[in-house]
């Protein structure tokens, strides 16, 4: 053999010895090692979890409405000034009904995706990243309320995703992705009008097919939030003025 | 070019042994890449598909949403009576201001601080993290994040504004919450930590666990 071909052999041993070392040292997650069985186990816990919160919420919202009325029940005996605080804070925190003026936003997938069945990272796709950006928007717009498929958005409300599925306040939420809001439709259209905003959206809406429209709506109705509020960390500072 | 003229010199097991080690190197390429690509992608905007991580997500969620339940069914017995009914509004009113920001509030918790500038999309998408990683107060360079709170603005000039305030680094994001709990969540793989450092290649925070983080009132 000669010199060459034995240079040549040497490198492309070393060479395909490095690419094995990275190879083996790459960790991905895999996209699937369970049997069918398992995922489809996985799927049915899924489920029914899912079944179990919708339960849990509007048992909720039920007992919400029953202390609210027993309380406007014992209106008489409470003084109105506490009970003018607590409905204050209850409106400031989403726990009642908000309506007014205000406009809907529709964002779904590109009609020609089956949300169940892509890769991820799939530009037709409307992620929970891109509702961020939507209720960022609208809260630096100052609008009074949001709500997203009857989901009430509040300051400590989770947008997330856990691979093509939407989570909003924990809850699953498929698409199309309604948007209700209460504020000044004029301006927000203006200001959407503005190629600087929601740029990946935009582009997308453009060149991948993402539905994206807005309609201005006399009155629209946001509804209670059902989730949680945690305080056992939060203690109230004696000095108020920290 | 000599090499090639020296082909005629090649016995049968060379060329077989570089013609499989050319098929193996075509083959770890085209693995390899793809890899990578995929490692790549996973390192989005959003966490990537983990079924463990959903299936815990909506238990945690669900004996969250149980144990309110108990709590609003006490609740909805102390209403219903006369005697208890004032003092469990005082109890409600003095929650509630402490989640609408009326009065200045401490707690355990964590600070971290960003030294790197960040465009808008991150702060939302920190802030998500954070609530998500059950933190229960934030405040962003001592700005508490209420429902009273306007979204995080960027100006033409790629500062970020928030109520008003220009935001400019160090970025202290400090939250109330169970402390080691929230380090792990955000630092985890595939978590909003990581993702910042794929965006960003001069990314650097620090992280301090605390034990009494203050927040003022709005």
């Amino acid at each position: 053999m000669s010199n060459s071909i034995k240079i040549i052999s040497v490198c492309t041993g070393i060479f395909v010895g490095v690419l094995m070392t990275v190879q083996f040292r790459t960790s991905t997650p895999a996209a699937s090692s369970y049997p069918l069985d398992q995922l489809e186990a996985q799927k049915q816990l899924i489920k029914e979890y899912i079944d179990e919160e919708a339960v849990l919420k509007s048992r909720i919202s039920l007992l919400r409405d029953k202390i609210d009325t027993s309380l406007k029940n014992n209106e008489a005996l409470i003084k109105t000034s506490n009970l003018e605080t607590l409905n204050r804070l209850k409106a400031s925190m989403g726990l009642t009904l908000k309506s007014g003026e205000g406009f809907t936003i529709e964002l779904n997938d590109s009609p020609f995706i089956d949300r169940d069945n892509i890769p991820k990272e799939e530009p037709g796709l409307v992620y929970a990243a891109d509702i961020r950006d939507l209720v960022n928007l609208l809260r630096s717009h100052k609008v009074e309320g949001i709500a997203i498929n009857g989901q009430r958005v509040i300051a400590a409300s989770t947008i997330t995703s856990v691979g093509n599925t939407v989570m909003i306040n924990n809850s699953h939420l498929a698409p199309p992705f309604t948007v209700s809001a209460i504020g000044d439709f004029d301006s927000l259209m203006l200001r959407l009008q503005d190629p600087a905003t929601l740029t990946d959206l935009q582009k997308r809406v453009t060149e991948n097919g993402i539905r994206f429209s807005i309609q201005k709506s006399p009155y629209v109705i946001l509804p209670v939030y059902n989730g949680l509020f945690h305080t056992n960390f939060i203690q109230a500072a004696t000095n108020e003025t920290i | 070019m000599k090499l090639f003229k020296q082909n005629t010199e090649y016995t049968t097991p060379q060329i077989i042994i570089l013609a499989a080690t050319g098929l193996l190197l075509g083959f770890l390429l085209i693995t390899q890449s793809r890899y990578f690509t995929s490692y790549v992608t996973t390192l989005g905007r959003d966490s990537g598909e983990n079924v463990f991580r959903k299936i815990q997500m909506l238990k945690t969620s669900n004996n969250d949403l149980a144990e309110e339940i108990s709590k609003l069914e006490l609740q909805l017995q102390e209403v219903s009576n006369q005697a208890l009914a004032l003092e469990t509004i005082n109890k409600d009113i003095q929650k509630n201001k402490l989640i609408t920001g009326d009065i200045a509030i401490y707690g355990p918790g964590i600070e971290i601080e960003i030294g790197t500038q960040l465009s808008d999309i991150w702060f939302t998408d920190i802030v998500n993290e954070l609530f998500a990683a059950g933190v229960q107060a934030v405040s962003i360079n001592s700005l508490r994040l209420t429902d009273t709170t306007i979204g995080f603005d960027k100006l033409p000039n790629g500062q970020i504004m928030l109520n008003n305030v220009i935001l400019t680094p160090p970025y202290k994001f400090a939250v109330i919450g169970e402390k080691t709990n929230i380090k792990q969540v955000i630092e985890t793989s595939g978590g909003i930590i990581e993702r910042l450092k794929s965006t960003y290649q001069d990314f650097n925070y620090k992280i301090t666990e605390k034990d009494r983080i203050e927040m003022s009132k709005i």
